[in-house]
């Protein structure tokens, strides 16, 4: 997660008050944050309100940054934070086929009928896990990262992400088994 | 867990997202939709309280005669009221057909005191039931 030179300028530039410099930094992080935001709440509309807020508070605080940790680790702990404060009575777990539709090649309507249900099982499972748990199954299956990163960006050891991973993997092959 | 990076893979930022940013509006505010639900929820609150008022007939009087006679006529209720030294009365407000309030003075003290009506057996006026507070007896007992 090293930034390129022309990441880092856009940074400077948006630490300047640069608001087209702002702007290239949300077309380059948008998906990112709003796709944990969805599969960590599993609603379009809480989605969408953890991703403006953390872009809003990216603006408001850029000035704040100060590239000790590197910029993603920072913003997805503005993603993680703002995710775990969402309340959990406000959490909602409905299909999302929109979106997944758009992607996939399934060949016959059938295979679409199929991943659309596989999806709604796995994000219904991963609804079920505790907050922490879940956090880690987003930052790792959505976005792929290593377990050091994870840690940096949660605040705890590697060995405490690879825990909270063990228990969750257990958890979901049983929710999970007959798929 | 090949099924959980399909699952739960990426997904493209919605185009209103950027405008939301600009607006800079806070998560909790409340939608239009609710928002109009709620406007209609006050409008229809104040409508009920303003028609209660208008429409809750209460009298502004200290001469006992005049009281009993307005009270009579709207409740049907012969509540025999008196001029006394010690309590004196201000008003009167019909909060329903069996059930009135009339406003006093006692000293430097004002008070409210509620008289219904109690039916007896042949659904004529019978007895009137207070809330006897000492001052409010000196309304109708000497």
């Amino acid at each position: 997660m090293v930034l390129e030179g022309r990441d880092r300028e856009t940074i400077e530039a948006c630490r300047r008050g640069d608001r087209d410099a702002f702007r290239a930094l949300f077309e380059s992080y948008q998906d990112r944050v709003y796709s944990i935001a969805l599969r960590y709440t599993g609603d379009r509309a809480q989605a969408l309100d953890i991703a403006q807020d953390v872009f809003v508070k990216l603006l408001k605080s850029m000035g704040g940054f100060r590239g000790e940790s590197g910029f993603e680790t920072w913003l997805y702990r503005l993603v993680v934070n703002r995710c775990l404060d969402q309340r959990r009575s406000a959490r909602r777990w409905i299909a999302l086929v929109e979106g997944f539709f758009g992607r996939s090649n399934a060949a016959s309507a059938l295979d679409d009928l199929l991943r659309s249900e596989m999806r709604e099982r796995v994000q219904g499972a991963v609804a079920m896990l505790a907050p922490e748990q879940r956090i880690v199954v987003v930052l790792r299956y959505t976005e792929g990262l290593s377990y050091d990163e994870i840690a940096r960006i949660t605040g705890v050891s590697p060995g405490t992400v690879a825990s909270r991973l063990n228990r969750a993997h257990k958890f979901l092959e049983k929710r999970l088994k007959r798929l | 867990m090949d099924i959980l990076e399909q699952s739960l893979g990426r997904v493209e930022a919605p185009a209103e997202l950027w405008d939301r940013v600009l607006e800079g509006r806070s998560s909790r505010r409340v939608s239009a939709p609710h928002r109009r639900a709620w406007i209609a929820a006050l409008a229809c609150a104040a409508a009920a309280m303003v028609w209660a008022m208008v429409n809750t007939p209460s009298l502004r009087s200290d001469d006992p005669a005049v009281v009993r006679e307005w009270v009579k006529a709207r409740t049907g209720m012969d509540v025999p009221l008196a001029r006394s030294q010690s309590v004196r009365l201000t008003g009167a407000r019909v909060v329903n057909s069996g059930r009135i309030e009339l406003a006093y003075r006692a000293g430097d003290r004002a008070g409210v005191v509620t008289i219904s009506r109690i039916e007896n057996g042949r659904a004529h006026w019978g007895a009137l039931a207070v809330d006897c507070q000492a001052p409010a007896c000196g309304l109708c007992h000497s």
